[in-house]
Formats: C-alpha cells, structure tokens, sequence
C-alpha cells in the first residue's frame, strides 16, 4: 500500500565489518555519519585491543561504566574467546553479532557494540536508556471512578502494566515486524483462549503488510489499518486506559501496543463501544444504564437539534407547537439572515471557540470561555445576529457531543452535523432524512477488523446489548459478547451466579 | 467503467444539492404572517364576510396581533382580499380556531369546511365553532382586548373544556367523521362574547351541515354520556324535598334550610358507558342503556349516607331523574329531526350490506322509539378532591 521508499539493495544487508579495530571504527563512522554523537572508547590489556562503541546520548552512562568498562578492565585476559569475554559481563541482554547492518541498528536503539580484536565476531550489550515520564492519570480520558493509571510512550512499562492487571498465562504478546524505515516495535496483545483467531491474523496481516516510513502513534497505525479510510468514524479505538484494554482483552477484543505511543489500539470497536466508558462497568448497573441512555440520547440531539431548527424556521412553520410560536418569532425577527446561514455561523463560532480554548494553556483558557460565552453569546443576541432560541440549541448540541467518552468520536459527531444543517437548509425536513440515511447506510456499510460496525443494533445480537447500548446488572453478563466472536463463550456459570450464599452454606 | 458511473452519479447528486432546492418554496417563519383564527360572517346574498387575527413577527411593531377584514364570494378569494392588505403573506399552517356566525351556520357551513380540507397547511385538529352572534364580533375582542392573542385564547379555551370534559371535540377530524357518517350529525360549540371575554354559550345542533339549534350546558351531560366514554362531569338534579324525606337526617345541627325549596343533589360521573341497541328493527325500537359510576358531590339536604339503603335508595331517585332526561332529550332530538348521538349508526350495522342513504334514515328516524334505562352506581359519598 505505502511504498515510500523502494527496496534497498540486498547484498549491503548481509555484510560483516572488518576484523580490524582501525577499520571497523572508520567502517561505523562512516555508516553513522549523521549521528554526531557516536563514541568509541579502545580498551588496551595484555596487548589486545577492545572496541567499545556506542551513541552516548542512549546508553545509561554508569552501567556501561560499571558493567562493561571495569568489568572488561579487570577482569579480561589474553586468551579469552567471545563467549568467555559475554561470561565477565554483568549484562542481560546479550548477543553476538558481526553484520554490520544489524550492529549499526542495536546501536541507534541504544546498544554498546564490544568488539575484541582479532575475534570472528563482537558482543552487542543493552545498556540503553530510554526518556520516559512516570507513570500519571488519563488526561485525555479522565475518570471519576474507577483505576485512574494510563499508559505511558514506553512498552515495556505498558506491558508491565497490562502484564499486572491480567496476570493469566495465556495472556500473549506478539512481537511483530513492520518494514518501515524508523524501525517500529509493536506488540498484539491478545488472550490465546478467549479471542478469535480471524481477529489477531486481521491485525498481524495488516500491520505486516504496512509498508510506511514511520508511524509515530497508535492513533496513526489504527488509520493505517482501518477498512475505510475516507469516513469519518473511526473504525478502531485507541485508549489510554490500561483497564479498558484488560476488560476489552477478557470480552475477546484484540489489542495493539506501540513503543513510543501513550495509547494502545484495540479492535474489533464497534460504534456504540466508542460511547462505553470504563465508568459505566465500576458503577451500578441503573446508573450505567441511565447515562448510556443519556449518551445516546445526548448524540442524538447534538445531530439532529440544530438541522431541525433550521429546517422548522425554513419550511414547517406548521408543527412549531403554539406556546413557543410567539418567542420564536420574536428572536427571529431581529435577524437578517436565514436561518440555515445563522445555525452555520453560530456552529461555526463554538467550533471555534473549543478549537482556540483547546489549543490555549489553561489560564487563558478560561478567559476564552468567558470571551465565548458572554460577549459573543449575549452580544451576539443584542445585536440581532441570531436568535436566543438558536443560541440555546447550539450549547445543547455542543454539550451533547461532549459527552461522548471518546474524543474522537465526539469530533466526528460534531463533523457531520454541518451537512446535515446545509441540506435541512435546501430541502427541509426532507434533507434532514437524505443526510440522515446516508450516514445511517454509511454506519451500516462500515466494518471495525472485518465485524459489523452497528453490532449489536444491526445484525441484533440482543445478548450483547447488556454490553453495548445498555448496561445489564452483572449477574446476566454470563456470556461474553458474540460481537468479537470468543472461542470460550462462557465467562462464569449463570446458575450459579443467582444463587446468593450465605454462611451457613 | 465503474468509475465512470461512479462519477456521473456524484454529479447528478451534486447538481441535485445545488439546484433543486430553488424549486423549494421557502416560508421563513419571520417573513409570515401566521394566520391564528379565522372568523366567517354572512354579507348578503352570495358575498361572506371574511375576519383574520394574524401573528405578525415585527419588531417595531407594538402589538404581535393584527386583524384583517374582506368580503369576497369564497374563502380563497377572502384570502387573497386578505394577502392585499398585509405586509406578510398569510399562512394558514398555525390556524387554531375557526368561527361560522349563527347566520352563515344556518345556511350551511360544508363548502368553507371543505375549503379547510382541501388546504393541506390546515391541521386536522383545527376547534370548528358558532359564534352567537356574528363572528367579527368574537373577532374585534382582539383589538379591545390586547392582553390575549385570540387566536391562541380560543385554543385553551376550547382545549381546556374538552379536556375536562365539558364538551364534545369539535375538531375539524370530528366534524368531517360526524358529518359523511351516514346517521350521525356534528356538534360544535357556540361562543359568545361577555364582558369582553370570549365565553362557551352551549352546544350548537347540526342536521348535516346547518345550524339547528342550541342546546343548553345541562343537557350537554348527557349528550356527552351518550355519545362519548366520559369520564369527569358533575351535573346537578333536582328533586322535589318530600321524596327524600325518608332518609332526611334531622337531628343537632342538620335542620332544615329555607334557602331552597327544592333538594339539589350533584353528581360527578367517574366512569360512564353507554350503550345503544337496536331492539326490534319493525318496530325500530332502541334500547338505551347508561352505565354510571359516580361520586355524590354535594347535596343541598343533609342526608343519611352511613346506611346502603338510603345510598340504594338515592341511586334509584337519581336513575328516574336521569332516564327521564335522556328520554325527553331524545325525544327533542327526534323532533328536530338531529341526531348527535348516532343512532343511525347502530341501525345502519343491523343491515348487513344494504345502503342506507341519508335521506332514508332521516324517514326511519322519525318513527324511532326509545327504551331509556340508567344503571347509577354511587361509589364515593366521602371527601372530595
């Protein structure tokens, strides 16, 4: 699919440097040239020579003085082979190289290349020390219940973290390669006995097949991989949430870490799952169920509120109920424009708005939203430019995207909301319905790793509403969701479940 | 080649976006003038006196209402007398209310209804009323009274009444139903105008589409039993004091008040069924049977309620009271040669695929005879909400 670059000649890849210290350095130099920061250091005893090199903005300074240089210094005599030179060594990882290509690339992730003179081949140590930040709350989904930890840019840590949420032997990584020029190191996540075979291939096939220059997050590798690159939903979920991977990963869902990626990529998401939060699971089931409804019912208006104003004020004066006749009328008066250019405009400020507050540091962040939603709501109502009726739907339907938790798919929502207001501004009501089908045929046309992207609202699947639309009290969620098709069906025995034990039992 | 179509059809679907909504016709809500309640009034011969009450959006303007005043032969051409004198187009698609003077109701009223019908704008649940005196007069309340917008005052009125069951719907829907329903006549409030409100006078009688005559809010209550589920209505009966003299208490403070001479007892009917038979189709005798539950509300005597006797035995007084009523007001029915409740309707289903046609039934129900029988059950004598 992406052919940035073509092929590089085979036989450079398949090279072992030469055996002589001199020419070895000059021979990395050279390979290494734009890397400024490339050291050597020579060890001479008993007569032999001892190349250490390495990119010294990488490596932990203190291990490879501790553990490598003194160890090398007092512990290394004349006869010893290579495998007794990996034996003085206080290092775990370990391996034995001469290609130069592969030496050149353990150095650049952080490796020291020990070569001793004279020896067929050299020793590349770990001694890599990565930036990482500690370990903080979600931001970006923030929660109020529930396990507050996320991920972080690193793996290993992100593997550490998911490794300690689902301790279970059959948890499995999978390392997998992808022929990009900045070598990416990703891992499928997946339980061997839980999740469906077709949906870790779909990953491992196509993340495989991706041939890219550089994928610099999760976010980026789910848009490499999705079906349908041209619509606006996303297909896959990315979320930096570690006990969300764990629930998705024990409901038989497939996940994708990245190195360097503070988010992890799950699948198959279809589109109800981007408006579950981890919240809803950690609460009572009526309260989860109550603010799913709310959710759903919150998108629904933020899509549909506006364009009915639009298209009411335009064409169907008929079904403005009496009570609201008169205050409706009167804010509109004062405006000059129609109202599909009004709702346009006004739609078009608080997009604004939330585009210029998101960007701005928190301080003037606040001043942005009094600028907002005083000067330029009221003001904008004194001085005639909407109606006050149209400010209110606006906030609501703005609200109403917000409460989405994926970011994501509240962007989205707000996306398609404008050519559902320009064709309820040509055709009325009858354009809200055109726009309106279109985008639910689009939802049913669309797919998420090879599954039905409506799930459980179409094909209906009605044992998976409880974990999807609605919120059913745990007791019932006995089987998991057929949507990610699970080898094992069977979370716990439902009989037994009922049954409330007491005591004297 | 797919390609191809594919983009032809993108085309056909742009082009579509952009240009057919030209052939739209816009109605913004500001630039309307929504016409509220329309008056008709009878001229003179072949000329109806058409009356608007208009919302208008102007903010200059001080008064959101404006009422507009035409003659023409018919209620299109009163439309476009009307569009002359308003800086808005007038819209019939927020009409509530629609008021046919007496007169003009007397005529018949079928050709302005059916011009209501064939506006597709008009909802079917537009009130249809009679005004008492001419409907321009209801109309000119409007102007004298700008506190209220007519139109809307005209809707909760009516709505409240119906709601509460104080009258028969007379909505557009019901007037058609009643009207092309072979053995049954529309009913329509009469209004009138007191002390510069818009009052409920009665109940205005139609044969077909005329304006027969007028019935008061006491018979009203059992037109309602009669001819609908009804479920709240308190009504009045009036007895004569020596018959309940049985069940009279007479002790302590219950003496005897003198600022009645007759007993009122009133009822609130909590659940009604009526039920129309046709007994014997030669002799044409129908069987009218009345189902009532009901509360006692209040009684100008002090009575004995504790005993079920006495309760048995005001039920029975209550049930000739009644049975006497339907009975003379189905008989004044008949006389007017109306017939509100449908009675053609129960004998039109005992003749299994024959036509009846309207003026057949107007013959059969001259001979129409009635057997009244009233079933009143007191439920509640106790404390009221």
């Amino acid at each position: 699919m992406f052919k940035w670059r073509s092929d590089r000649k085979q036989a450079e890849e398949h090279k072992s440097h030469s055996l002589n210290v001199d020419e070895l350095k000059k021979q990395l130099e050279e390979e290494l040239a734009s890397c400024s920061d490339i050291s050597f250091r020579t060890i001479k005893k008993d007569g032999k020579k001892i190349l250490t090199s390495f990119l010294s903005s990488l490596i932990d300074k203190s291990s490879l003085d501790e553990f490598i240089l003194q160890s090398l210094q007092t512990n290394f005599t004349k006869n010893m082979t290579l495998e007794e030179v990996a034996q003085i060594l206080p290092i775990a990882q370990l391996s034995a190289s001469n290609q130069l290509k592969e030496i050149v690339e353990s150095i650049i992730e952080g490796s020291v290349y020990i070569y001793v003179e004279g020896e067929p081949c050299g020793l590349l140590a770990n001694v890599s020390k990565t930036a990482e930040r500690s370990l903080e709350k979600a931001e970006t989904e923030a929660l109020v219940y529930g396990p507050k930890i996320s991920f972080t840019e690193s793996l290993p840590i992100n593997v550490n973290i998911l490794r300690s949420n689902v301790k279970d032997a059959k948890l499995c990584f999978e390392d997998i390669e992808v022929s990009t020029r900045v070598k990416a190191r990703i891992k499928i996540v997946y339980i061997k006995d839980i999740a469906d075979p077709n949906n870790v291939e779909t990953f491992r096939q196509r993340i495989s097949n991706l041939k890219v220059d550089y994928i610099p997050d999760t976010t980026v590798l789910g848009q490499l991989i999705e079906n349908n690159s041209w619509s606006v939903f996303p297909q896959l979920m990315t979320t930096e949430l570690p006990d969300r991977i764990s629930i998705g990963l024990l409901s038989g869902k497939v996940a994708v870490l990245m190195d360097r990626s503070p988010a992890a990529l799950y699948g198959p998401t279809p589109f109800f799952t981007f408006f579950e939060s981890t919240e809803d699971i950690y609460m009572r089931w009526n309260m989860a169920f109550f603010l799913r409804m709310l959710r759903l019912t919150a998108i629904f208006l933020s899509v549909l509120l506006t364009p009915a104003y639009v298209s009411v004020l335009t064409y169907h004066y008929e079904v403005i109920p009496s009570p609201l006749l008169v205050s409706l009328g009167q804010s509109r008066a004062n405006v000059p424009f129609p109202p599909v250019f009004e709702a346009l405009l006004l739609e078009f400020i608080i997009e604004m708005l939330r585009e210029a507050g998101a960007r701005l540091p928190t301080k003037v962040g606040q001043t942005m939203g009094i600028v907002g939603g005083i000067v330029i709501g009221q003001a904008a109502v004194d001085a005639g430019f909407t109606s006050n009726i149209l400010i209110i739907i606006i906030a609501l339907s703005a609200l109403g995207s917000f409460t989405t938790p994926s970011y994501l798919m509240g962007t989205a929502i707000r996306i398609i909301r404008f050519p559902i207001i320009i064709m309820a501004g040509f055709w009325g009501g009858i354009g809200i319905m055109v726009a309106f089908c279109f985008f639910m045929i689009h939802l049913l046309k669309l797919d998420s790793l090879g599954r039905p992207y409506l799930s459980p609202a179409y094909p209906l699947r009605l044992s998976d509403l409880g974990y999807s639309m609605f919120r059913y009290p745990l007791e019932y969620l006995s089987k998991r969701p057929a949507t990610n098709q699970p080898k094992d069906n069977d979370r716990f025995p439902f009989k037994k479940a009922k049954e409330k034990k007491d005591v004297d039992e | 080649m797919l390609k191809v179509r594919k983009r032809i059809f993108f085309t056909v679907l742009i082009l579509c976006v952009l240009f057919v909504p030209g052939c739209v016709e816009q109605k913004q809500l500001e630039k309307l003038g929504l016409v509220t309640a329309v008056g008709y009034d009878l001229e003179k011969k072949n000329v109806i006196r058409g009356t608007v009450v208009v919302h208008q959006f102007d903010p200059m303007a001080q008064n959101i209402t404006k009422m507009i005043t035409t003659t023409a032969n018919t209620s299109r051409g009163l439309r476009q007398g009307q569009n002359l004198q308003s800086n808005q187009k007038l819209v019939t698609g927020q009409m509530r209310c629609v008021i046919y003077s007496k007169e003009l109701a007397k005529k018949g009223v079928i050709q302005l209804v059916d011009a209501l019908n064939r506006d597709s704008t008009v909802g079917n649940m537009v009130y249809l009323t009679v005004a008492d005196g001419s409907a321009k007069e209801i109309m000119d309340i409007d102007k004298t009274n700008s506190k209220i917008s007519l139109g809307t005052y005209l809707y909760n009125l009516i709505k409240q009444n119906v709601e509460s069951e104080q009258i028969l719907s007379p909505t557009l829907q019901e007037f058609n139903h009643n009207y092309y329903d072979i053995g049954k006549d529309p009913v329509l409030p009469v209004l009138k105008v007191q002390n510069r409100d818009v009052i409920i006078k009665g109940l205005a009688l139609f044969k077909d589409d005329q304006y027969i005559a007028e019935l008061g809010p006491k018979e009203h209550f059992y037109l309602k039993i009669l001819s609908d589920k009804f479920n709240a209505g308190t009504h009045e009966l009036g007895f004569k004091r020596s018959d309940f003299e049985r069940i009279r208490l007479k002790k302590g403070e219950h003496s005897i008040r003198d600022v009645y001479s007759k007993l009122f007892i009133d009822i609130d009917s909590i659940n009604s069924h009526a039920k129309l038979k046709l007994i014997d189709k030669k002799t044409l005798k129908f069987k009218v049977e009345v189902k009532l539950d009901s509360r006692l509300l209040e009684s100008t005597e002090p009575l004995d309620y504790s005993n079920p006797s006495s309760i048995k035995f005001i039920e029975k007084k209550l049930n000739q009271a009644m049975e006497k009523d339907i009975n003379g007001l189905m008989k004044y029915f008949q006389k007017l040669d109306v017939d509100p409740v449908g009675i053609g309707n129960e004998y039109k289903a005992h003749l299994r695929g024959k036509n009846l046609s309207k003026k057949e039934w107007r013959e059969i129900y001259k001979r129409a005879s009635f057997d009244v029988q009233v079933k009143n059950r007191i439920v509640k004598t106790g404390v009221i909400d």
